[in-house]
């Protein structure tokens, strides 16, 4: 009996790449390191840029409240928080604080 | 109410306990136990980005304008993913190069280039200038509402009737005392940057208890607050932007404040300058955000509670803070929020004059004294002094001007229009600065021409409007155009009307500013010394290690000529140091070198550098030393050579790494074996030593046999009956060894079937009753009923419970021995266990009794009768069996010896193949 060997392009790997992309999934010991780092923090750049500029931004902007709150108010915290979190999951598990520092 | 003498003894005591607390934070580091290089302290430094002008200028913005304030805090956290690729950049940069300015940052970049160095800290201090003299107006602003009897700011009278210029004077004195030290030894102000971080804690918690009393004490809540104001058109106008105007205003803002947070003079040294631990960005990048993201969410509500508080529009929007909890009768609340504005715009006022002092007096003063061989040696002496007052000096020089500022024009313009002009000024260096550290192709004349171009529309487009708007310029400027020249008007520059006035100033010096960088520099040769800077500034990270031995430096000079310099720029004391430092680290001998090699004029002026400022030290350098100018080529031989020097070093102790590694593996695998050969040699001693006791035994007794023919029948049957049962012994004990050397090599084959357990057991105790009965031993069989089946060799199950049972047998005394066996169903597996009342086992050795080595190597101890290979080989079966065996047992009382097996689920039928 051998095991299944996945091959590397089906649905279950790339839903794992997924994952990484967006942060929230479980990241092995081996793909954690400073060189994955940057790419993700320029596409939370990226999508953050996105997300409060024109055109995304004409969606939420509308008179209106949803919970109280100003629609577009509540758009704009809502992506702040998000981004704080993502920007904490993604420094802190690909940047270890033994990092070498020259002071 | 008269709350004067209070408001003035809160922001003098205040102010104390700030001193007091830099104080500490500077003799903490001198002692190595810096607060600074504290993650939490060097985000909550980061936070003197937060200013008066958030403080209380966001509220008016908010009030007059909806959410749009948010973009000078978005553009903040927008940069925050990028400060692990930009900051730390700039942060290796100014350590490896011993840089202490923002303007010693781009000239250093561009060759060393004076006249850049005094254009940035030009267009540094006409930007910021304007904003100190906004803090000044909030803090004199907030005093004269706390201490006057109406809620709308009085215009003060002549200046002495005016708090603000005592403000002034006091802070002044405060931040020379506070910043300003005798000759620094190091570029670092930590005493600063731990009141900076106090400060930024009290102005969030002033901000946060103001607020939610605000919201939660005055209104009933967010929605209470949202709602009410929806009901009002006015307000209900500020939920949405304007479509046209707004998006693109919202646009530039976003891009103004993120380049402000990165090169304002006061970020740039919280930031950049004073970072002790690159890795602090690593909290600090989503911490900062996250204190952005709380500052502001009582902003809107705020806005908006005084918006429907006071509806007349009678009190200024910026004041809300304040006038509001004053309105409510809370006047310990309006005192907190006092205080908190007067911590923001004074954490502002202390950072940006000590970073403009600074830059004066190294980027401009400095150099142009030390520019003079002969004013040099003159001054030499006095130098320390020199320099220490004129940071003094420019210190309140620097506050004057804001004061004058604020007088003059600030008074008739909101806080945050004031702050967006100097944001829109220091955005101004984005393009010279920023393309410094990633395009090597940027030269020093475009730099120059992009900050000059760039400053030269910002002062039109954004400031001339202000001076004419408090009546310093004719009005006809606006409509007309310059020179009645139509497209130079400011308002409408090139004809561009679409935009509003902010975005559109913001447009126009970034656009021509970044064209004629990049043009100039495409069009412009740069020198040797730019190239050899480009290279280390860009490839910092590659470099950085070998920077030290790195030259950019060619020339004659004594090591007696670096001495003097040292000496009379520094000190004695000082310059001894440095030396012993730099012949301890290269290895050299001062009585043996008089030249002075390059090496050693780097490490001159890197640590001159630190006190004075790098452009200043390169000019004395120049100065007093014979230099030659380097070829690229030299510059690059030289880089290479010591990185491939740096990567073949590591290589070789890579190796030796990883041969070590090898060896010490070898070395334990040998042992390993060492230890498995002698134990392979006592098997074989102790199974040859089994073998010939029944051999001899056997001999003996067919010589005897061979020898007596007339022996009697009884007894040569007895004889012929021992011989069988010692050959039989021996048969066993070699299909035991056989059958072991089978399971440990993984030759054994299974038979796998469902069996019942019970039946097996059974079949056992009958083929042993016999022997049982003989020693009269009394057997208890307990069997479970309707055990669940399991699949297994049936053999060998047999094997394992004779083996068991014949173990029990040998320890017990005949005639009062017990043996109890019994077999159940729990968790998921069935369980056998044969219990006896023998002599037990010691505890030691429970664990070791399934070990064949451990049987023969103690053979004497343990072992009474037979192999004592009997428990292996159980152990292995069941092993094979995914099953377990052990054992319980108190010394004296017997022994309880089980196993488990795996019960077959319910359902699946066997497989009864071979594995």
């Amino acid at each position: 009996m051998s095991h299944p060997h996945r091959p590397p392009n089906s649905p279950a790997a790339s839903d794992h790449r997924w994952q990484d992309l967006l942060f929230f999934g479980p990241v092995s010991k081996k793909t954690s390191n400073k060189r994955a780092l940057t790419p993700r923090l320029l596409a939370i750049f990226g999508l953050l840029l996105v997300c409060i500029n024109p055109p995304l931004l004409t969606i939420f902007n509308q008179a209106g409240s949803v919970w109280g709150f100003p629609v577009l108010y509540l758009y704009i915290f809502a992506v702040w928080m998000v981004v704080i979190v993502a920007l904490a999951r993604v420094v802190h598990k690909y940047l270890k604080t033994d990092d070498r520092d020259s002071e | 109410m008269n709350n004067l003498g209070w408001v003035i003894g809160f922001s003098l005591g205040y102010l104390t306990l700030l001193f007091a607390l830099a104080w500490w934070g500077e003799r903490r580091a001198q002692r190595g136990r810096s607060l600074v290089s504290n993650p939490y302290v060097y985000a909550l430094s980061l936070a003197v980005y937060c200013t008066a002008w958030t403080y209380y200028g966001s509220v008016g913005r908010a009030a007059n304008n909806g959410i749009e304030f948010l973009t000078i805090y978005l553009g903040p956290t927008l940069t925050a993913p990028l400060w692990w690729i930009i900051l730390r950049k700039a942060i290796r940069i100014c350590r490896v190069q011993r840089i202490t300015t923002l303007a010693d940052f781009i000239s250093a970049r561009y060759g060393q280039s004076l006249r850049l160095s005094y254009l940035v800290t030009i267009v540094c201090v006409l930007g910021i200038v304007p904003y100190i003299a906004l803090q000044l107006k909030a803090i004199g602003s907030s005093f004269e509402i706390l201490t006057s009897s109406s809620l709308v700011a009085q215009s003060a009278g002549t200046w002495y009737q005016d708090s603000s210029f005592y403000i002034t004077l006091v802070l002044g004195v405060f931040i020379i005392v506070f910043g300003s030290k005798p000759l620094d030894v190091t570029r670092n102000h930590e005493g600063m940057v731990v009141a900076v971080a106090f400060e930024s804690i009290v102005k969030l918690v002033a901000f946060l208890v103001v607020g939610s009393v605000i919201t939660f004490g005055l209104f009933r809540g967010f929605g209470d607050i949202f709602q009410q104001a929806q009901t009002q058109p006015a307000l209900q106008r500020l939920f949405v932007m304007d479509e046209e105007v707004g998006f693109s205003r919202w646009f530039w803002m976003l891009m103004v404040s993120m380049f402000a947070f990165l090169l304002l003079p006061r970020q740039f040294q919280v930031a950049v300058l004073e970072n002790r631990k690159e890795s602090n960005l690593r909290k600090a990048i989503w911490l900062f955000p996250l204190y952005l993201l709380l500052i502001n969410i009582f902003v809107l509500p705020i806005a908006f509670a005084g918006r429907l508080t006071f509806p007349l529009g009678n009190v200024d929007a910026d004041t809300f803070v304040l006038t509001l909890p004053l309105w409510a009768d809370r006047e310990g609340l309006a005192l907190l929020a006092y205080l908190g504005g007067f911590s923001a715009a004074t954490s502002m006022i202390i950072v940006s004059t000590i970073a403009l002092s600074r830059m004066i007096s190294h980027n401009v003063l400095v150099p142009y004294l030390v520019g003079s061989k002969p004013l040099t040696q003159r001054l030499g002496n006095y130098f320390g002094r020199i320099l220490i007052a004129s940071r003094r000096v420019n210190i309140i020089l620097l506050l004057l001007l804001a004061y004058l500022y604020h007088r003059f024009v600030a008074s008739s313009y909101s806080l945050v229009s004031i702050g967006l002009i100097s944001f829109a000024a220091v955005a101004q260096f984005a393009p010279a600065l920023l393309g410094g550290m990633y395009w090597k192709g940027g030269t020093k004349q475009g730099a120059t021409a992009g900050i000059v171009v760039g400053f030269l529309i910002w002062g039109f487009t954004l400031v001339l409007p202000t001076l004419v708007g408090s009546g310093l310029m004719a009005e006809r400027l606006m409509e007309e155009g310059l020179w009645g020249i139509s497209i130079l008007r400011p308002y409408q520059f090139l004809g561009l009307q679409t935009m509003e006035p902010l975005a559109h100033g913001v447009f126009w010096s970034l656009f021509w500013n970044l064209g004629a960088y990049v043009a100039v520099s495409i069009f412009t040769m740069p020198s040797s010394k730019e190239q050899n800077q480009a290279e280390v500034f860009i490839e910092v990270f590659k470099y950085s290690e070998a920077y030290d031995i790195s030259i950019g430096w060619k020339g004659r000079a004594t090591v007696d000529e670096i001495r003097r310099l040292l000496e009379q720029f520094l000190g004695h004391a000082r310059s001894q140091e440095i030396l012993a430092a730099f012949a301890q680290t290269y290895q050299v001998d001062w009585n043996a070198q008089t030249v002075a090699d390059a090496r050693l004029v780097n490490y001159a002026e890197r640590m001159l550098a630190e006190s004075m400022g790098r452009a200043s030290a390169r000019v004395l350098l120049a100065t007093t030393l014979k230099e030659e100018e380097i070829t690229l080529e030299e510059v690059h031989n030289l880089l290479r050579e010591s990185q491939h020097l740096v990567s073949v070093n590591q290589e070789l102790r890579q190796k030796s790494e990883a041969l070590r590694e090898a060896s010490e593996a070898l070395q334990q695998a040998n042992a390993e074996l060492k230890m498995l050969d002698g134990r392979k040699d006592d098997f074989i001693s102790t199974v040859t030593h089994e073998m010939r006791t029944p051999l001899t035994g056997i001999r003996a007794m067919s010589e005897i046999l061979a020898d007596n023919p007339d022996l009697e029948g009884e007894e040569r049957d007895n004889f012929l009956h021992t011989i069988i049962g010692e050959t039989e012994r021996m048969n066993r004990l070699i299909s035991q060894v056989l059958d072991l050397e089978k399971m440990d090599s993984g030759k054994m084959s299974l038979h796998k079937t469902r069996i019942q357990l019970n039946e097996v057991i059974r079949e056992a105790v009958e083929s042993f009753i016999q022997v049982i009965k003989e020693k009269e031993i009394a057997l208890q069989v307990d069997l479970q009923g309707s055990l669940p089946p399991v699949v297994a060799d049936r053999d060998r199950m047999t094997q394992v419970i004779l083996n068991l049972l014949s173990n029990a047998v040998k320890f017990v005394e005949p005639g009062v021995g017990k043996i109890v066996i019994t077999s159940y169903f729990i968790d998921g597996e069935i369980r056998v266990r044969v219990s006896d009342n023998g002599k037990g086992i010691a505890p030691e050795i429970q664990s070791l009794i399934f070990d064949k080595f451990y049987q023969v190597e103690n053979q004497t101890v343990r072992k009474p009768i037979g192999s004592g290979l009997g428990l292996a080989i159980c152990q292995r079966i069941l092993l094979r069996h995914q099953g377990r065996i052990w054992v319980e047992s108190t010394p004296g009382e017997g022994a309880r010896f089980s196993f488990a097996l795996p019960a077959e689920p319910i359902g699946r039928p066997a497989n009864p193949t071979a594995l």
